[in-house]
């Protein structure tokens, strides 16, 4: 049976066990990293940067984590908070000013197999880039990160009522790019 | 956009809608609106699914000073083994390396000044002593042997040991005290 989040996290409070800190990097890393690439304007390096800090705060503050409150919520809000802080700290949204740049550079990025597939994600991730923080944060939780209204409001810390909103508003940008190009 | 709409533009495209729910939709948005958020949706899941973090990052978090090392994987008989023959290594580095059980040598000089003018000093050495502790770990009496400190006679720290007088002291003699203090081309 496999061990939970919440009894690795256990294991890394008690006694800085670099086996269940193993365990839990090896479950949470690549989508950590997903989840800082599609926030970053998919700078790769940025993503990995943010992902690095985010485990060593896991191992150097593990206290701050709240056993009442599921593992992933915790993890998603301490990425949230990254993201927000450095959005704060160079702005990042004023740099989405023109396609190339904030549709991917990085060679983590795999060109899908057909040329209207790689389009589509190539303008789904210029809207997605274009969405300001609050929006983008909800959308990329929601559809992709799969979360939960709730546990999006839960790390987000505002009402579920303003997570819907903000996703409406986020879906329609998103969709409206889309639309713009491939739907006729 | 209510939620039935959304949760039908997750599973399936405009087309694919019977006629109840093509109604649904079409009282609420366009078709073209409804097949662009089922496009957008439907691709979004699937983005950067083979993207990873970089494989190096895993071997430098867990070089993390704070992380302890993983327990290792002994058996429960090799333990006995182990320190047997972690003991039978500490026997052996103390059969090899007797434990230092004395201080280093202390020794202590007494000097007597003979003349002294100026920068001119001339001290004769009355009694050098070296000496090193050394402890005794028996509680017999009998086996006691004091310090070789202790075995010194405190007479011979005395600065005024008698000393055998021969010649004349210098302050009797005033021209070799004169001398002794004439610039060196008077000499």
């Amino acid at each position: 049976m496999q061990v939970s989040d919440e009894a690795l996290m256990q294991a890394i409070i008690d006694r800085r066990d670099a086996q269940a800190f193993a365990a839990l990097y090896d479950r949470w890393s690549a989508r950590m990293y997903r989840y800082f690439l599609r926030m970053m304007n998919r700078q790769a390096a940025k993503a990995a940067d943010l992902t690095q800090d985010l485990f060593v705060k896991i191992i150097e503050k593990p206290h701050l984590f709240d056993p009442s409150r599921r593992f992933s919520t915790w993890l998603y809000t301490l990425a949230a908070n990254q993201c927000k802080n450095e959005y704060r700290r160079k702005k990042l949204i004023e740099q989405v000013e023109h396609y190339p740049e904030c549709c991917g550079d990085d060679a983590a990025l795999q060109l899908p197999e057909t040329l209207d597939r790689a389009l589509l994600e190539q303008q789904l991730q210029w809207a997605i880039c274009l969405l300001e923080e609050p929006q983008r944060q909800c959308f990329v939780l929601r559809w992709q990160e799969d979360l939960s209204i709730k546990e999006i409001s839960e790390i987000m810390d505002c009402p579920e009522g303003t997570v819907k909103s903000r996703l409406y508003y986020a879906l329609r940008q998103v969709s409206a790019a889309v639309r713009d190009v491939f739907v006729v | 956009m209510n939620d039935i709409i959304l949760s039908l533009a997750q599973e399936k495209g405009f087309d694919a809608l019977n006629g109840a729910e093509k109604e649904l939709v079409l009282a609420e948005m366009p078709a073209s609106e409804y097949e662009s958020i089922h496009l957008s949706l439907a691709t979004l899941k699937e983005m950067d699914q083979d993207v990873a973090a970089p494989p190096s990052l895993r071997a430098t978090l867990l070089r993390h000073p704070q992380l302890q090392a993983p327990v290792s994987n002994v058996s429960v008989w090799k333990m006995p083994l182990a320190i047997a023959a972690s003991f039978a290594l500490g026997a052996l580095s103390i059969a090899f390396f007797p434990i230092q059980n004395a201080a280093p040598p202390v020794e202590k000089v007494i000097t007597q000044t003979i003349f002294q003018r100026d920068t001119v000093v001339i001290r004769d050495t009355l009694v050098r002593t070296r000496w090193r502790t050394r402890y005794v770990f028996k509680t017999d009496s009998q086996h006691f042997v004091p310090p070789i400190a202790a075995q010194v006679p405190a007479s011979i720290y005395d600065t005024a040991v008698p000393m055998g007088k021969s010649g004349s002291a210098i302050g009797d003699t005033p021209a070799l005290l004169d001398f002794f203090g004439l610039p060196e081309g008077r000499k």
